[in-house]
């Protein structure tokens, strides 16, 4: 009874591996893949400017060498959007295409949660620190992958160390921390 | 204060598993050695699995990164976290009832008596326990063939051993009144006395104790696994906070090997 319900678990176990894990090598995740042919495109960038002062904000990242030092993690790029897209699956792929590190939890793909890019993760600033994105100035309050975009917009990934007051977000200004 | 370095951890894990053996002896420990590395090396698997951190990519598993930071991350944790528990077990069996009353009696006695009975009680349960089932077993009243009934059999020795142990408790409080628990004045006997040798490894754990938490506060020792794995601390200042980690870690397994000698000698 025992052995039958080890192997069946060890089967299952098996079975899971097999669908629900994917395996890539180094080369075959960063591979070429044929640009996309459409009308609509956005701009995005990446930056993480507020680690770059010389106080001790961010001091620990810059040591570690993974800080730019304008802090431009990706400059402003045109990318081509087919329709549907969102704003997690833009950075997605800009980062896939330019090989940086990117770290998102990723529930079901209704809303994904970016944790870190290029090394930098959430909590490496402070307690109330990450990264946040913004679209044409505005600071949306989903997700990140709930947010579809249209032609023309212009996003922006930065990163944090005060909960979005640093990188000009006014939600928490107007509504006090305690909103959170 | 908290460091991350693999030396300790390792030191630690060597340690405590020396004095596991010397204290509990070789050959049953075997088993619990390979269940123990076991542990380990699902750890050591499992963090990368969770843990995307880290600048040095191997592979990548469902469009995440695997990366090598997170494996080393995951042994390390895996060594420190076992030599918690070998620790652990290792003070359960030498740390018993007299000497922490010897210890703490006479700051605390209340404490003292309720951390002993403690001590006490929990093997006394796991005994009663045992005898309940066996003496079931024995009258052939255990009906264990299916889950349901199995576990309706342990739920009634269950109920017995709580009767048990209310029983036992009201006995041990009386006899505890009867020898004079209440009265003022009480003293506890203690077969321990401080001697020199004492006090020359009781200076050694403090001297070394007071070094670690300097080379801790002052960043001797200091090495990190995330983003990028920092080269091990190597200079004199950290080899000596090895060394006086080590002092540490192997005074109680020295201590038995060399009483064990005398003792052969003397015989």
């Amino acid at each position: 009874m025992k052995r039958i319900l080890a192997v069946t678990a060890a089967v299952l176990a098996a079975l899971a591996a097999v669908f629900l894990l994917t395996f890539e090598t180094v080369g075959d995740h960063y591979k070429e893949t044929d640009t996309v042919i459409s009308d609509a495109s956005v701009t995005i960038s990446v930056s993480c400017a507020e680690l770059c002062g010389n106080g001790d904000v961010g001091k620990a990242l810059r040591d570690s060498g993974l800080v730019p030092d304008d802090g431009v993690i990706i400059p402003e790029t045109q990318y081509p959007i087919s329709e549907g897209d969102t704003v997690f699956d833009v950075l997605r792929a800009v980062l896939k295409d330019n090989r940086i590190h990117f770290d998102y939890t990723d529930i079901s793909d209704r809303s994904a949660y970016v944790k870190g890019i290029n090394n930098i993760y959430e909590y490496d600033c402070s307690d109330i620190s990450g990264w946040m994105y913004s679209v044409n100035g505005i600071f949306p309050t989903v997700a990140s992958s709930e947010y579809t975009l249209s032609d023309g917009d212009v996003i922006l990934w930065q990163y944090t160390c005060d909960l979005g007051r640093d990188v000009g977000d006014t939600y928490y200004t107007l509504h006090g921390s305690d909103a959170a | 204060m908290l460091t991350l370095n693999p030396v300790f951890a390792a030191l630690s894990l060597i340690a405590a598993l020396i004095l596991r053996l010397i204290v509990q002896g070789g050959r049953p420990q075997i088993k619990a050695i390979l269940r123990a590395a076991l542990f380990m090396a699902l750890i050591t698997v499992l963090n990368p699995v969770f843990s995307h951190h880290g600048v040095t990519v191997l592979f990548f598993l469902n469009d995440l990164p695997i990366t090598r930071e997170a494996i080393l991350y995951g042994a390390y944790m895996s060594a420190a976290i076992m030599a918690v528990v070998l620790w652990c077990g290792v003070l359960s069996s030498c740390m018993t009832s007299d000497k922490v009353i010897h210890l703490v009696g006479r700051a605390f006695p209340h404490l003292a008596v309720l951390i002993s009975l403690t001590l006490r009680f929990i093997p006394l349960f796991k005994e009663r326990f045992k005898g309940i089932i066996d003496a079931q077993r024995a009258a052939g009243v255990n009906d264990e063939t299916t889950m349901i009934k199995k576990l309706s059999f342990y739920i009634k020795a269950f109920s017995a051993l709580v009767t048990m142990i209310l029983e036992d408790s009201i006995d041990t409080s009386d006899s505890m009144k009867a020898r004079g628990i209440t009265l003022s004045g009480r003293t506890s006997y203690s077969d321990f006395s401080f001697h020199f040798d004492d006090a020359v490894v009781l200076a050694l754990v403090l001297s070394s104790a007071a070094y670690l938490m300097i080379s801790g506060a002052a960043g001797f020792v200091d090495l990190s696994f995330y983003p990028v794995i920092t080269p091990l601390p190597v200079s004199v200042k950290a080899l000596a906070a090895y060394a006086a980690f080590g002092v540490i870690a192997f005074i109680p397994a020295a201590k038995e090997v060399i009483a064990w000698r005398h003792s052969r000698l003397r015989a």
